[in-house]
């Protein structure tokens, strides 16, 4: 069983096999470019507490079937859809969730890209802009006018029927 | 690392996961989210259940007139997605939406010609909901103005007269082609007994300025526009109509009722003073009823007094059957009219119909005591006289009807001669004994058990 290094961006050294560190697409295609490698490979993009939870998420997973290749819309999960441990997983603080998020599109693991970004989709699932702003700090540079025209707008994609209920997921965020 | 932060490509990836109110509730948030998010927004329609967001997104971007946006929903085939029927759809564009969304659609090539289950028409649907620019816009493109709109095949210049929309009337009037007089199916109603219905004086004053209206045009049931107004009450059209210069105010209509019969069968008086002419006073229905008939036989007392009024009245002309006005009164027990009828000397109080009754007998055989108190207290009714078989009104009320209250008001008059022989020389007690009514048997004059009661 191989082993390879990793290298944070604040200069800590992981090793980790190399078949779960294959989980990361960006870090396969760089071994079979490069063949066999002693040194530690730099992750400039990602620090070492982000770099381990990823491993940890890789170490995991590292027996998943590969993902199809652009599965359409029968098989694609819904939102809601996030298997348990991933949901605990995932049960970090809004920095870290982000920085996780970030990581995986950067070391190009798809899955887990896409478990971030449900698991942000479920945080926002169900609430209003004003609620959305508050939960993400996110600042409301519209005009009074500009938000009137595009409520007004976009009025058909208000919510038409009652939805299932809300996950608790986000409230643990 | 803020949410803030995330570059624009995760912010659309987070977006894939969701449907369109949480995509529109995170845009909504502020502008960057909301330039990113747009398109994402339009695509998420086809994640979303097919009832569900594909038809109000399709007609909201055409209404906005977001030409790309309907462009690319289209072609991605969001019709078929919605499977919503192409004329639900199309009846969504006419009725609720601005017009722009039906000009947006059809710049973006979306075949728009349709007709619902009951035969609806995209034009038939604006004139019946009064959008004017609508139906001007569906003109332009070439629809048939006088194609029938709807299952009864109401032209839009109908549906808009009937539907109160004066504005649509008169521009529909304005185009080269109408057909100010389209008949409706079956009912053959045309734009002019439509207002006329709904009394809609503007509306009437604009189509009969056009000169090319027909304002005597007969429908199904033999009823002119004039018959239609003056049956509803509509004071204002009636005047309108009597005018115009082609007007016919006597047409026969519904039974052969004249306008003025269709007036006074409203009850309304004003209108019937309108239509009152030498000629339509006396004028005959199918039945030979007259409108004085007609007013007597309802006891509407405002046009029996109007009737009287006016020198040309024949007061006393009959029906089919022999009935005069007084008859049909006495017959109904309106008493008010008897009284009125009674005051007019040239009204004959003692005329027989074709059954040989006079309104005395019509009104103690239908049992209306007042009306027959009434006409006993006029001196020139004969409470004696007999019918075909000799027998006098006592006869009757004795014997086959037993009414008790009404033999003793006969008995009342002094001038009853109670014990008066029929043809085959019975008295009213004999047919009294003889039909059991022992109460009568008492009030009448005379021994029950006399042998010369045969």
């Amino acid at each position: 069983m191989s082993e390879i290094k990793l290298l944070s961006s604040d200069q800590a050294t992981i090793t980790v096999e190399k078949s779960v560190a294959e989980r990361s697409i960006l870090i396969k295609n760089m071994l079979e470019d490069v063949g066999e490698v002693t040194e530690a490979i730099p992750i400039p993009n990602v620090n070492e507490n982000v770099l381990k939870k990823v491993i940890e998420w890789c170490e995991h997973h590292k027996g998943d079937p590969p993902a199809q290749a652009d599965d359409d819309s029968d098989s694609r999960k819904k939102s809601s859809d996030i298997d348990e441990w991933d949901q605990k997983f995932m049960q970090v603080d809004q920095e870290m969730l982000f920085e996780i998020i970030l990581a995986a599109n950067y070391l190009d693991i798809k899955p887990l890209l896409d478990v971030g970004c449900k698991t942000v989709a479920n945080m926002i699932k169900g609430k209003s802009p004003e609620e959305i702003r508050k939960t993400f700090n996110i600042q409301n540079d519209f005009t009074p006018d500009e938000e009137e025209q595009i409520r007004r707008e976009n009025e058909w994609a208000e919510e038409s029927v009652p939805r299932s209920q809300p996950l608790d997921i986000d409230e643990a965020c | 690392m803020p949410f803030v932060d995330l570059p624009n490509e995760i912010i659309l990836q987070i977006a894939e996961e969701q449907e369109p109110p949480d995509i529109n509730a995170l845009l909504r948030t502020n502008r960057r989210f909301a330039s990113c998010l747009i398109p994402s927004l339009w695509a998420s329609v086809f994640r979303s259940p097919p009832q569900l967001y594909a038809v109000e997104a399709l007609l909201s971007a055409a209404e906005n007139g977001y030409k790309d946006v309907v462009r690319q929903l289209l072609g991605k085939g969001v019709l078929q997605y919605s499977q919503t029927p192409h004329w639900k759809i199309m009846r969504k564009v006419i009725t609720e939406r601005d017009t722009k969304a039906l000009g947006t659609l059809m710049e973006c090539g979306m075949s728009i010609d349709t007709t619902d289950p009951d035969d609806w028409t995209l034009l038939g649907l604006a004139a019946e909901r009064g959008c004017l620019e609508t139906l001007l816009l569906l003109v332009a493109h070439g629809f048939d103005v006088n194609e029938p709109g709807n299952f009864r095949c109401e032209s839009p210049l109908s549906l808009a007269a009937k539907n109160k929309h004066d504005e649509v009337v008169q521009v529909l009037l304005s185009l080269p082609d109408i057909n100010v007089n389209s008949k409706t199916e079956l009912a053959f109603n045309t734009p002019l007994h439509n207002a006329a219905k709904e009394g809609d004086e503007i509306i009437v004053e604009i189509l009969l300025a056009d000169e090319r209206i027909d304002v005597n045009p007969v429908n199904s049931s033999c009823c002119t526009p004039l018959h239609i107004a003056a049956e509803e009450g509509h004071e204002g059209v009636v005047d309108l109509l009597l005018a115009h210069k082609d007007i016919r105010p006597d047409i026969p209509g519904y039974i052969g009722k004249a306008p003025i019969h269709s007036a006074v069968c409203g009850g309304y008086s004003l209108i019937v003073r309108r239509l009152l002419s030498d000629r339509s006073v006396n004028s005959l229905d199918d039945c030979q009823r007259t409108p004085l008939y007609w007013a007597s036989m309802l006891g509407c007392e405002s046009v029996v007094r109007l009737l009287l009024q006016h020198n040309g009245v024949k007061v006393n002309l009959a029906e089919r059957t022999g009935k005069g006005p007084m008859h049909i009164a006495a017959c109904t027990g309106m008493e008010s009219i008897v009284w009125i009828l009674l005051q007019d000397e040239r009204v004959e109080v003692d005329n027989m119909d074709d059954y040989g009754r006079t309104p005395l007998w019509w009104a103690a055989m239908e049992g209306h005591e007042g009306t027959v108190r009434l006409l006993l207290s006029d001196g020139r009714v004969d409470v004696n006289q007999r019918n075909n078989h000799g027998e006098t009104i006592l006869h009757i009320m004795a014997g086959h009807w037993g009414n008790e209250a009404i033999v003793q008001l006969l008995l009342s008059h002094e001038k009853t001669i109670p014990d008066l022989r029929d043809n085959d020389g019975r008295t009213p007690l004999y047919w009294a004994v003889m039909k059991e009514h022992d109460s009568v048997v008492r009030l009448l004059p005379g021994d029950p058990t006399s042998p010369s009661l045969l």
